[in-house]
This record gives C-alpha cells, sequence and structure tokens, in this order.
C-alpha cells in the first residue's frame, strides 16, 4: 500500500513536469530550445509510462514505454534537429503575439482544464490529474500552432498535441493494445517526416525569392515560414 | 479470409513495381495490371461478403454490407482514375510538365493513395480506421503537392497541417470510446466496431456524446463539412486532375464512412436524435457556405470543390434525417456524387489540357473545340446540379421524400433554397465555359492534337462513365437495390 502511494505521487510529479515543458514552449525564443523542449516532453512522457509497467510489471506497457522514446524520444528530435540547423535565415521564433500574452493564455487554458474537469470523471488509468494535464498540453500545443509564424514551431505544436493525446489515452485506459500503438506511432513518424519535406520545399520555394523582396512574397511569408 | 489481406497487398506491390519501373510504358502497364487485379480480388469480396459479413486478423478487418458498398466506391472510381491518369498524366509527360520520375511516383503514390482508402474501407477496429484515415492525409498531401510550385505546397501544407490536426481530436473520440468500452466489459476495453455495437446500449451516455463530438469534428474536417472545409478548395485545385476525382470521389465519403460507424454506436445508446440533429446542421451549413462560394467563383477547379462539400452536406442531411427513404438516399447519393464528380473533374481536366487555363471566363466555346467532352461536361453539370432525370436528382429527390415524411420543414426549405441557388451558379459558370465562340486557334490545335496524341482510352472512360451516369438516373440495377437495403439494415435497424 505505502509503495503503492509513492509511485502515483512520482507519476504526479512527471505529469507536472510534463505541464512545465509545455508552458516553457510559450517563452522560448530559438528554434533550437523548441525541439529541445519537445524532447524532454517525450522523455518524461515515456518514464511515466514505464512507472507503472516496473509495478505492474504488465510486459505490454513496457513495450509501449520504449516505442514511445524511441519514435518521439529520439528519432523525431533527431530529424527536427537537422532540419532547424539546416535553416540558414533567423533561428527566432517570431509569435503573432507576445511572450506574456502567450503566458497568461495558457495559464487561463490550464484554470479552463482543471475548473471543469475538477469532478466527475473516474479514471481507471492512472491518475486523474494525468488526465487534467494531457488535456491542458494539448490545448497550449494548440495554441503554440496557432499563435506561431514558422513552420517548424506549427509542427512542435502539433507534436506536443500528440504527447498530450498520447497521455489522455494513458490515464483514461491503461494503454491501448500494442498494434494499434505501433500503428499511430508509425503515422506520427511518417507525417513528421512528410511535413520536413514540405518545410525543406516551402524553404528553397519561398525564402530563395525573399531576397528579391517583393511586396505580395511578403504577404504569403507571414502566414508561411520555413 | 485472406482475400481481404490480398485486397490490401495487391496496391501496395503495384506501387512498388511502378516506382522501381524503367520507362513510362511500363509504369503505365503496371499501373493498369494492378487496379485490374484489385478490382477482380475486390468484386469477389464483394460478392462473398453478401450472405454474411467476411472476418480477418482477429476480427480487426472485415466486409460486411455497408463496407462493400463503400469498397465498390472506391474500386469503381480508382479505376476510372488510374485509366484517366495513363491518358493526363502522359499528355503533361509529353508536354514536358513533369519529368518520368515524377510520373513513376505519382503512378506509385496513386496506389498508396488507393491502398489506404481500401484499409479504412475494410476495417472493423476503430483505431485502425484512424490509421488509415491518417494516412490518406500523408499519402495524398504527397499528391497534392505534386508539382512542387508555390500554390501546390501552400495547398498540401494547409491540408496535412489542418487534417492532422483535427484527427488528433478524432483520435481522443477513439480513446474516450474505448475507455467508455472498458468501463462496461470491466477491464480490457474493445476497439472492434462490431463488439462495440453490441455493448452500446450499457455504455454511459454523456460519455458517448463526448466522444461523438470528437469524431465528428476530427473525421468531419477531412470530410469537408463547412465550417472546417477551408482545405477542400486548396487541395482539389492543385492536386493533378485524376487525384482532385480521387479526392473529391472517394477520400471523403471514406471519411464519413467512420463518421457513419460512430453515428451507429451513438444512435444504440443515445436514439437517433442526437448524432442525427448534429449532422442535419452540418449538412445544412456546408450546403449554405457551398452555395455563397459557388455564385462568386472563377476557377473551374474551386467551383467543383466546393460542389463536393455541398453534396458531402447533402448526404450528411441524409443521415442525419435518418429512416429507411433518408438512410437509403444518402448511401445512393454518395454513389451518384462518385461517377458524375469525376467525370466533371475528366472533362475539365481535358479542357485544362486544351486552353491551359483554370480560369471560367477565359474558357467559351468548349462545344466547339472538344465535342465529346464538351457534351459530356455540359450533361455531367446539369446532373451535378441536380435536374431531371439523372442519377442525382433521383437521391436528392429520395432524401427530400424522407425530409417531408419526417415532418423536418426547417430542413426541406433550406435545402430547396440552397440546392437553387447551386444550381443558378452551376449552369452559369458552367453554361459560359460550353457555350459561345471558341477563344482559341481550333485548327491550330487540333494539328498538334493528331501528332500528339493517339491515346483514346481516356475519352473512352469519359463515355462509359456518362452511360452509366445516365442509366443510374432512369434505373436501379437489382443488386445495387440488394446492396443498399443490406446497408440500410445495418444503419438503421430492421
Amino acid at each position: 500500500m505505502e509503495k503503492s502511494f509513492d509511485l502515483s505521487l512520482v507519476n504526479d510529479f512527471i505529469s507536472i513536469g510534463i505541464l512545465l515543458t509545455a508552458i516553457a514552449l510559450n517563452t522560448l525564443e530559438r528554434l533550437e530550445s523548441c525541439v529541445k523542449a519537445y524532447t524532454y516532453n517525450s522523455w518524461l512522457l515515456s518514464l511515466l509510462i514505464l512507472v507503472p509497467a516496473v509495478t505492474t510489471g504488465n510486459p505490454h506497457l513496457y513495450v509501449a514505454a520504449s516505442l514511445t522514446l524511441a519514435t518521439k524520444g529520439i528519432m523525431i528530435p533527431l530529424f527536427l534537429r537537422k532540419i532547424v540547423s539546416q535553416q540558414k535565415m533567423v533561428h527566432q521564433v517570431q509569435p503573432y503575439i507576445g511572450n506574456l500574452l502567450s503566458l497568461t493564455l495558457s495559464g487561463v487554458l490550464i484554470t479552463i482544464v482543471y475548473a471543469s474537469l475538477s469532478k466527475g470523471i473516474s479514471v481507471t488509468g492512472f491518475s486523474n490529474h494525468a488526465l487534467k494535464v494531457s488535456i491542458a498540453v494539448i490545448l497550449i500545443g494548440l495554441l503554440i500552432m496557432i499563435t506561431r509564424r514558422k513552420a517548424i514551431t506549427m509542427v512542435v505544436g502539433l507534436l506536443f498535441m500528440e504527447n498530450g493525446l498520447f497521455l489522455t489515452g494513458f490515464s483514461l485506459t491503461s494503454g491501448m493494445p500494442v498494434i494499434i500503438e505501433l500503428g499511430i506511432l508509425f503515422d506520427v513518424l511518417m507525417c513528421v517526416i512528410i511535413l520536413g519535406v514540405f518545410i525543406v520545399q516551402i524553404r528553397h520555394k519561398f525564402y530563395s525569392v525573399d531576397l528579391d523582396a517583393s511586396t505580395t512574397i511578403h504577404d504569403q511569408l507571414t502566414t508561411l515560414k520555413g | 479470409m485472406s482475400g481481404i489481406l490480398l485486397l490490401l497487398l495487391i496496391p501496395i506491390i503495384t506501387a512498388v513495381l511502378c516506382y522501381s519501373s524503367h520507362n513510362r510504358k511500363e509504369a503505365e502497364y503496371f499501373s493498369l495490371i494492378g487496379i485490374a487485379v484489385t478490382a477482380m480480388v475486390s468484386i469477389f469480396l464483394i460478392s462473398a461478403s453478401q450472405s454474411s459479413p467476411i472476418f480477418f486478423f482477429r476480427g480487426m478487418f472485415f466486409i460486411d454490407a455497408l463496407s462493400a458498398y463503400i469498397l465498390s466506391i472506391v474500386i469503381l472510381v480508382s479505376v476510372a482514375v488510374a485509366i484517366y491518369s495513363v491518358r493526363y498524366m502522359g499528355r503533361e509527360f509529353q508536354e514536358g510538365l513533369i519529368s518520368i520520375k515524377e510520373l513513376k511516383d505519382f503512378y506509385a503514390l496513386l496506389h498508396l493513395f488507393i491502398f489506404t482508402m481500401l484499409l479504412a474501407a475494410v476495417s472493423n477496429n476503430i483505431a485502425i480506421f484512424w490509421v488509415a484515415i491518417e494516412s490518406t492525409t500523408i499519402v495524398s498531401s504527397l499528391l497534392v503537392g505534386f508539382y512542387k510550385d508555390r500554390e501546390s505546397i501552400e495547398a498540401a501544407w494547409k491540408y496535412i497541417i489542418l487534417c492532422t490536426v483535427s484527427l488528433v481530436f478524432g483520435l481522443l473520440g477513439v480513446f474516450i470510446i474505448y475507455y467508455a468500452s472498458s468501463i462496461v466489459l470491466v477491464g480490457e476495453g474493445t476497439l472492434n466496431w462490431t463488439e462495440l455495437r453490441e455493448i452500446a446500449h450499457d455504455m454511459n451516455p454523456k460519455t458517448v456524446k463526448l466522444a461523438f463530438l470528437f469524431i465528428l469534428v476530427g473525421y468531419g474536417a477531412k470530410a469537408g463539412f463547412a465550417p472546417i472545409h477551408n482545405w477542400l478548395p486548396d487541395a482539389h485545385s492543385q492536386a493533378p486532375t485524376p487525384v482532385s476525382a480521387l479526392l473529391s470521389g472517394v477520400l471523403i465519403k471514406c471519411a464519413f464512412l467512420g463518421i457513419i460507424r460512430f453515428a451507429i454506436i451513438g444512435n444504440e445508446c443515445l436514439g437517433i436524435s442526437y448524432c442525427g440533429n448534429l449532422l442535419m446542421i452540418f449538412g445544412l451549413v456546408s450546403m449554405g457556405v457551398a452555395s455563397a462560394f459557388i455564385l462568386v467563383q472563377n476557377n473551374f477547379k474551386r467551383l467543383l470543390a466546393y460542389s463536393s462539400i455541398e453534396h458531402i452536406g447533402i448526404i450528411a442531411i441524409g443521415m442525419g434525417i435518418g429512416g429507411f427513404c433518408g438512410v437509403y438516399g444518402s448511401l445512393l447519393h454518395m454513389l451518384n456524387h462518385a461517377i458524375v464528380k469525376p467525370l466533371l473533374f475528366f472533362t475539365t481536366g481535358e479542357i485544362k489540357l486544351k486552353y491551359h487555363t483554370t480560369a471560367i471566363d477565359k474558357i467559351k466555346g468548349a462545344m466547339v473545340t472538344l465535342p465529346i467532352v464538351g457534351t459530356v461536361m455540359l450533361v455531367a453539370a446539369l446532373a451535378i446540379a441536380g435536374a431531371p432525370p439523372f442519377n442525382i436528382f433521383l437521391s436528392e429527390f429520395t432524401i427530400l421524400k424522407a425530409a417531408v415524411d419526417g415532418g423536418n420543414w426547417v430542413t426541406f426549405s433550406l435545402f430547396i433554397i440552397f440546392a437553387t441557388i447551386i444550381f443558378a451558379g452551376l449552369l452559369r459558370n458552367f453554361g459560359s465555359m460550353v457555350f459561345g465562340r471558341p477563344n482559341i486557334d481550333h485548327d491550330e490545335q487540333e494539328k498538334k492534337q493528331i501528332v500528339k496524341n493517339g491515346n483514346k482510352i481516356g475519352i473512352g472512360i469519359i463515355v462509359v462513365m456518362a452511360v452509366i451516369m445516365l442509366v443510374l438516373g432512369l434505373h436501379i440495377p437489382g443488386f445495387l437495390d440488394e446492396m443498399l437495403k443490406s446497408s440500410v439494415k445495418i444503419i438503421a435497424g430492421e
């Protein structure tokens, strides 16, 4: 009894860590740090799955934790870092709204989630706490997507949403069947790769002409940047 | 039954063969033979599934009457598109718009795209269905951005981002349903649709409501419902014409299949009014938005894209009204739209090859420059606008009859108003393209044509589809009626 209590506390700490990495995304100025925030987020996510795997000894959870670490924690961050480092222009995030406003909005979102989920949902998985955190992470990811200008920050926002979604899945139930998880992870991986291909193409088509600085193209650049 | 495995493997093998082929002829032959074999296997499976559903791999895949119906639509349009691609992409290759590598990539991606749609049609497991729909986004976004110019890359980017974000919410809906089932079954939940349907009565209604909302937003964006349709006109207008036909003809219906499956679970759990009303509202909003944009459109591919939004709205309205007539009309409308819309894309594709523009006001006298294609296009435009005696009129009439029978007078009158506006908009635009004095030098073009173009099979498929369209307007064959009735039985009960 004593042991399981301790571990649920550990899980609460880890989920708070996941929330903090998402909040930190609001204030990060450089693209590299955004990718780093995502990496930490994914590591914490797989750690969160690993803890109940150790306590229950369920082999399926071990597989899920290692798959998450391999794709979200290692492969996708490496790929994103490569794309960011290829970029020769400014590595700034350039948000539409200021950091302070962005942080405030995130705070409001978290408050709404905690207020609306404070009762009424019984959870079979880890903890009620993880569920609130996961919904908050999904919403913050969405906020990042719509308030940032660069294509790569959009991708990072999308990936945060997907991490939040995985956390929701694990906190509502004790995980999906392995073959399903494999399918979903494969899809996420493919999606990121294709998005990466498009980012490179956008850079080719839009940046090379940016030097000529015609006004119509400038208009397009505000909506779409490599 | 390993037939399903075969059905899914053949398009992948075809894609690999097309990718590794050495020249244009080889790629085209691989593509045509591949689609022919796929069609044969699927006809065998569809006829086998009519008596009882076929299951495969622990019940994760299955073909019941409804999947068989969607499967036959997918196959019908895919065969037409594969044949037409030989003509259209061949012409673009001859004119030097695309390289041989791009041509091979096109065929490989086309067959992968068909594979993902087949996977969606035959999956019983709702999470596999999600994976399939997400894969359609990934593969088709590469096809949308195929020409790699600014507009198409922007359209592809918009498409993949919007659809992936909304599908994230769709997956949340899947998780919630899994959670609801795990409470009913105590412990391990289930993701198989057939099992979910059996336990739907015992699920918590509030949880199911929440899940259906997420599913509706998630798959609704992919199906092209109005407030979340923004990707659709861009993607449809930037993709190569055969791909536009596939996107509009079948992809949006595959996504709608997911909504139907969840609406069945929702109906069992909540009664028919909740899901039905939501579908009706989305349908009417889609029709309204489409009617506004169709009036002011000057790009014919975008015009056709907005028309797709209108028709997915009509399909949703029929499904929302429910009852035998509503569901029957809605399912029939899926098939009719899947025949007429690709036909319009093919004929306008011919016009694009001839006039080298997509602006409606720059095209005059298509009837004179392209007699067969121009005529078929005018007839198909009349059909898509809903004029009798064509097939679209028949299914729209069935849906309206269901609305009157059910006393849905608001839906009925809004439907009539929007359909009238769209009728006017479509005929004005297509009329100005077909009639009038040709504004390109006809004879000179003709000479070039004879030298370049020995391929008549593309025109052949246009004529064949036009014949199917005319026949379906006058008479519904017995086997189709049987398929429709057994699909209606699955959706609306006895």
